[in-house]
């Protein structure tokens, strides 16, 4: 509210000056107001002599100010606020604010005439830009649900954000009040940076349940869940998959400023930029000489459409806790494939983070699949806090830097003997410190 | 009298030939020359590298792997057999020694799959690529494989849709509803189940996927039974991916056997090809002896 109104409402001294200038024009006819709403305002003044008040602003001063603040719900609401404090707007009443205090103050001839030579059509043109300007504002970089319906219709929608609740859980384990705490913060992040940004939020339950028919290949849903938003939202293009224990730093950031809008400097093709795994790429030429030339280079086609699959990989490997995968015939394979009973009986055991595991694998082991995917800087999407990969506590490649800034936090592995809910609360409490200030909550 | 177009020296025409200065033309023309020239030029070599398709790439590439050891004696015979036949249709013929591909410990019949993926390599412009196993002949090349088998016709009418992979009761059939344009991979079935001896796969992403997915060494260390046959089975039946891109057609088509008990899959006069299937295997059964009679059989090409 605070934030709004000394924006906006700036330089409510000034209403009067420009009041003033329309009050001593009588020839100018009321029906040029702009407002939407005509029906709601008052009734126009018929004489100069009421003051010449501007349709609509008798009583409303600066109080209507806040209807810019991003609590309010309703479209009609806004408009009919917005046009009626338009003259706030005004640029070119500064000047006179000092000379014309009262609206009764008569004007020297000379500044009047140097004040309406904006008449006419050259006004409204100008009137015109400033509602175009405002509207631009409020639709684009404003917060309100408003801009959210259009970054909605404008390519949020092809965007859907997985959201992994209770892993795990379920007839295993019961949460306790931290766990609900947890799962709490966490939705509630996902929920305001989807709605910010007019993406979809699915969130998937993941507690164990006793649906398949090997007890092992319970907790290998992933690759299930994915297939049924995948259909669940025909129209969306990318998916990117949350564990629970995430959190969005910095939700003034878009997937598409961050990411997709230049896809092809932000990830890497070549797994030897940053190789955990030591997974020999490209395939040897003397093993795989029977490869075609791109699934034999280390980049690919090194084009950005060939990418369906972006992934973050840590000190041990790819990490699956927050990964994008884009619809398309390549990603439908790889769905398909990822779980296979042949290849499942003979791993599973071995496989202990289950679908990441065969992941490695199969990334290893089919060349198809390295043609297709992306690697992305870990701290692009995924940061980790200090407890997560204890082996290596100084790469700067792994953990998350306040200074910086980075977009995501994953609490990897705090289930295992960390506190998750310490940590969440931690970033949380961050996170909202690092993006406090009116600008900050209001605009992107 | 009204015309359709006004006279050129009509005064209102509102083509303005007429009223350029000749002498403006003149001077222009051999600029006008010269920019048709180079559009002539780019159009000219535009076409040319297009997609980069050379004139003589072939539409279709037979894959021959050769098993030297055990029958020596006779693989020329076979290597002449496919040749006449890939030069009769101007298909390519892909040859090369199954000894060439390593597959790690598993049986060497795994060859075929890299062998497909290297000929796919090679031959980067072709389409369709026919992967026939040595101890076939083609009794009647005047049958080309567009006619025969690839044309969306003849595919549409021969493919067998809704019947199981594995026969005689596997629950998985094959898919109902595929459109013969959206085929990648065409197999026959035999009295046991998938027969990869003749197969034909199109070239593209799903090729790449399929053959790797097929060749993963998973597959190739799990000591399937009868190795890639049984792997090719484990993946069409538990991956739709690959079901729904698969037309099964009959055996008869492009695998007919000399002897194939209770089913239409028995080799008569007339038929595209005889494979000699299990002839190194089964007793009382010579593969040199069954192809040389064949061989003098098979109708020559005019």
């Amino acid at each position: 509210m605070n934030a709004g109104s000394s924006f906006w409402g700036s330089d409510s001294d000034n209403n009067n000056g420009y009041a003033g200038s329309r009050a001593s024009t009588p020839g100018l006819p009321i029906s040029r107001s702009h407002s939407p709403l005509p029906s709601e305002r008052p009734s126009p003044p018929t004489s100069a002599s009421n003051g010449g008040m501007w349709p609509g602003r008798k009583g409303n001063g600066s109080a209507n100010i806040g209807g810019y603040s991003p609590a309010r719900k309703f479209l009609g609401k806004h408009l009919r606020k917005l046009s009626t404090s338009l003259p706030t707007y005004s640029p070119f009443s500064p000047p006179y604010s000092a000379s014309y205090g009262t609206p009764s103050t008569p004007f020297p001839h000379s500044r009047l005439r140097s004040c309406f030579s904006l008449r006419g059509s050259k006004l409204n043109t100008f009137l015109l830009l400033v509602v175009a300007f405002a509207i631009f504002v409020f639709t684009y970089l404003h917060h309100n649900p408003v801009s959210s319906k259009i970054r909605y219709a404008s390519g949020g929608s092809k965007i859907v954000i997985i959201l992994a609740a209770n892993q795990g859980g379920g007839v295993m384990s019961w949460k306790g009040a931290k766990e609900w705490a947890v799962e709490r913060d966490s939705i509630a992040n996902k929920k305001a940076y989807a709605e910010r940004w007019g993406y979809h939020l699915e969130i998937k339950d993941m507690s164990t349940k006793k649906r398949y028919a090997h007890e092992w290949r319970e907790s290998w849903e992933k690759v299930d869940v994915i297939k049924q938003t995948m259909r669940q939202h025909p129209k969306a293009e990318w998916f990117w998959w949350m564990d629970l224990n995430t959190f969005i730093m910095e939700p003034s950031i878009s997937l598409h400023s961050h990411i997709f809008k230049h896809v092809q400097n932000v990830t890497y093709r070549d797994i030897n930029i940053y190789n955990p795994l030591n997974i020999s790429h490209p395939p040897s030429k003397a093993d795989f000489f029977y490869l075609d030339d791109i699934s034999l280079s280390p980049v690919g086609d090194d084009k950005a459409e060939s990418i369906n699959l972006i992934i973050p990989q840590d000190c041990g490997g790819f990490n699956l806790g927050s990964f994008l995968i884009r619809r398309s015939e390549w990603s439908e394979r790889l769905l398909d494939i990822w779980w296979d009973p042949v290849g499942y009986e003979q791993k599973h055991m071995e496989w202990e983070h289950k679908e990441q595991d065969a992941l490695e694998y199969l990334y290893t082991s089919q060349p198809w699949i390295r043609t297709g995917t992306a690697f992305i800087p870990q701290r692009m999407i995924n940061s980790f806090p200090p407890g997560a990969c204890a082996e290596t506590p100084d790469d700067k490649r792994i953990f998350y830097d306040e200074k910086d800034r980075d977009f995501v936090v994953n609490m990897a592995g705090c289930e295992w003997g960390r506190d998750c809910w310490g940590e969440m609360a931690y970033y949380r409490q961050l996170s909202e410190k690092l993006n406090s200030g009116w600008w900050k909550k209001s605009f992107r | 009298m009204h015309f359709a177009l006004p006279t050129r020296n009509h005064r209102s025409s509102p083509f303005l030939a007429s009223s350029v200065p000749r002498a403006y033309l003149d001077r222009k023309r051999p600029l006008y020359a010269v920019v048709f020239l180079v559009i002539l030029l780019l159009i000219v070599f535009g076409r040319n590298s297009g997609d980069g398709t050379p004139a003589d790439a072939p539409d279709t590439v037979m894959i021959l792997l050769i098993d030297k050891i055990g029958h020596p004696s006779y693989i020329n015979q076979v290597i002449e057999n496919r040749r006449e036949y890939a030069e009769a249709h101007g298909y390519g013929l892909f040859v090369k020694n199954i000894t060439d591909y390593p597959v790690g410990e598993a049986p060497n019949s795994w060859a075929r799959i890299p062998a497909i993926r290297h000929a796919m390599k090679e031959y980067k412009y072709s389409t369709y690529f026919w992967a026939l196993d040595q101890d076939a002949v083609i009794m009647n090349p005047s049958l080309s494989l567009e006619e025969h088998i690839l044309a969306p016709e003849r595919l549409g009418s021969i493919m067998r849709k809704g019947v199981p992979v594995v026969p005689p009761n596997s629950i998985i059939e094959t898919y109902k509803y595929v459109t013969p344009e959206r085929v990648q991979f065409i197999v026959t079935q035999d009295a046991e189940g998938l027969q990869p001896g003749s197969i034909i796969i199109k070239a593209g992403p799903w090729a790449h996927y399929f053959l790797d997915a097929w060749f993963d060494p998973l597959f190739r260390y799990y000591g399937f039974q009868k190795a890639e046959q049984h792997a090719l089975e484990h993946i069409v039946q538990w991956h739709p991916t690959i079901l729904t891109k698969m037309a099964m057609i009959p055996q008869k088509v492009m695998n007919a056997y000399p002897d194939a008990p209770g089913l239409s899959g028995t080799y008569e006069d007339g038929d595209f090809l005889v494979h000699l299937k299990g002839c190194a295997e089964e007793e009382g059964r010579s593969c040199e002896k069954e192809f040389q009679s064949y061989f003098k059989k098979r109708t020559p090409l005019k």
